[in-house]
């Protein structure tokens, strides 16, 4: 069955459960790969994280000048290949969603690979794995997409340019304030 | 996927890789014409070698012509190449150029011991491939010019005079059997990491992480297996060992252009980088105004985009996505999905949703 990652966000309390449980995944070379942003610092204490997107064409890939980027045949969109990567940075600036890390010293960008090594043999990732209220969940894919729990977004368009993601985001319900996703779906991952 | 050619005329390519090849078949014919002196000390023995090698270049200058037309690739080293032009960038290259192929920093600040093995191995097959390139396209050969002299000829001109006894003669005749040693300690290092850290090494495969090392380890092992018939087994299995030796050389040029082994050329590439960082001006975030990139590389990155189909701009705006640190580019997103308004402070903008999950100036949101 493909699962993706869907990010409810307006569930996270920002505890970073995902971000040190990303560091602890075998490999990961304890080094995280997950975000947790501030949203609206100073005025709301509401947070996101923020896992790679796996684009189905992935920019990142597209603006490497080394091809370093490769997508595994599942269509996860893998770290840069240590040999490759050159540490230049143009996936950092291509990602329109502010992924792609680079350590300066080591010279290799480094991204969320949705723990390969995990999800490869049918495990959740971490971040699911620890995520305390469900924020992040791995779930099957056209299932998600055909019959969202609420509006989501994994199409794109950004001025005429459409970016399929696999990982989908589940937006807030700002009108009636209804929390979470639909009644009845148990707990998973 | 995207299956969008990298220029508009689909025919570029191949005329190009035909120009490129041309030009390198040119010069390699003249490069062995000179070398051999007129072919007077062809090395008939090395026949093999020679058509692998020139395969192999032709093959290398294909791959090559193919890399530098991606949009990106010729980006950068057309950068990097401007850049070279002052000094002060000539010298920041050459000083990458040592700290990265030379000294290899990077690999020892990843780990000493991917750092020692990588050495012993980068460096063993580079002057494998010197002394071996040399021979085979009879760059150099060596002249009997005194009953106990050699006289190592190089391109026609005679460099120096060894005695065939002296230690100097003994070091070079045997210079292919010291980088193969290094070159087997290298790859025993590295099979020893591969399969002792194989569960964080999620991604490796047996075609093309195994597979490079074992080839390396062919071509030393029967390399040096010639050397031990030849000393110590009087000569005895010399012509099977020599013609196994050839067969895993020959697969190893031809296999070198489209393999692991193609991260060599990339890695020139890698010296460019930070002059291309650090010798352009530093551009503000447009919503936080923290620095984050160069003006240059940001503009490379759109265009690099733009020729891929994938420019992501935010609509009414002359700004794209890359215009954002990578923070606010996470941040916007999610502002967006809450439909609230966001304000970018640096251009003195303020953005809304499209509904179609982009980002677009909001009605009157000049400030």
């Amino acid at each position: 069955m493909d699962k993706v990652l869907y990010i409810d966000y307006e569930r996270c309390i920002g505890c970073r459960a995902c971000v040190i449980g990303c560091e602890e995944c075998s490999g990961h070379d304890h080094l995280s790969r997950m975000f947790v942003d501030e949203l609206n610092p100073g005025e709301t204490v509401a947070t996101s994280p923020t896992p790679c997107m796996h684009c189905v064409t992935p920019a990142c890939a597209e603006s490497c000048p080394v091809q370093a980027i490769s997508i595994a045949a599942d269509g996860t969109v893998l770290s840069a290949s240590m040999e490759k990567c050159i540490g230049c940075k143009n996936c950092t600036y291509a990602c329109p969603f502010g992924i792609p890390k680079v350590d300066d010293v080591k010279k290799v960008m480094y991204k969320c690979d949705m723990c390969y090594d995990r999800t490869s043999k049918g495990r959740p990732p971490m971040c699911a794995s620890v995520c305390p209220t469900d924020t992040i969940r791995f779930v099957d894919q056209s299932d998600l997409k055909n019959d969202p729990p609420k509006p989501v977004q994994f199409k794109w368009d950004f001025g005429g340019t459409i970016i399929e993601t696999r990982t989908v985001i589940g937006l807030p319900d700002t009108e009636e304030n209804r929390f979470g996703y639909r009644e009845g779906d148990g707990v998973q991952s | 996927m995207n299956f969008y050619p990298y220029e508009e005329d689909s025919l570029l390519f191949s005329k190009i890789s035909a120009r490129n090849v041309f030009i390198v078949l040119v010069i390699l014919f003249f490069s062995v014409y000179i070398g051999s002196e007129q072919f007077g000390y062809f090395d008939m023995a090395l026949y093999g070698y020679l058509w692998a090698t020139i395969l192999c270049f032709v093959l290398l200058t294909i791959r090559i012509t193919s890399w530098t037309l991606r949009p990106p690739t010729r980006r950068l080293w057309k950068q990097g190449i401007k850049m070279m032009f002052s000094a002060k960038g000539l010298a920041f290259v050459l000083k990458t150029l040592y700290t990265n192929i030379g000294e290899q920093k990077f690999i020892r600040k990843r780990s000493m011991y991917r750092w020692a093995q990588h050495m012993f191995i980068s460096w063993g097959v580079l002057f494998s491939f010197a002394i071996t390139f040399a021979l085979v396209l009879n760059w150099l050969h060596f002249e009997l010019v005194e009953p106990k002299t050699y006289a190592a000829v190089v391109f026609g001109i005679p460099l120096f005079r060894m005695g065939v006894d002296s230690p100097l003669a003994i070091a070079i005749y045997h210079g292919l059997n010291w980088t193969g040693i290094a070159t087997i300690i290298g790859c025993g290092m590295a099979l020893y990491r591969r399969v002792t850290d194989e569960k964080k090494l999620v991604e490796q495969s047996k075609e093309y992480d195994f597979f490079p090392l074992f080839l390396l380890i062919a071509i030393s092992i029967t390399g040096s297996l010639l050397t031990v018939s030849a000393l110590w087994m009087e000569g005895a299995f010399y012509l099977g060992i020599g013609l196994a030796h050839q067969v895993t050389v020959i697969i190893f040029l031809l296999y070198f252009p489209f393999s692991k082994f193609w991260h060599l050329p990339l890695r020139f590439l890698a010296v460019m980088v930070p002059v291309y960082h650090s010798m352009a001006e530093q551009k503000p975030c447009a919503r936080c105004g923290r620095e984050y990139a160069t003006v240059t590389q940001i503009k490379d990155v759109q265009l690099a985009l733009e020729k891929r189909h994938l420019s992501v701009p935010i609509e009414h705006t002359n700004l794209h996505f890359s215009d954002m640190c990578a923070e606010c580019r996470r941040v916007s997103h999610r502002l967006g999905g809450y439909g609230a308004k966001i304000e970018l402070g640096q251009a003195h903008l303020i953005l809304e949703p499209t509904g179609r999950n982009g980002l677009q100036l909001k009605k009157g949101g000049k400030q």
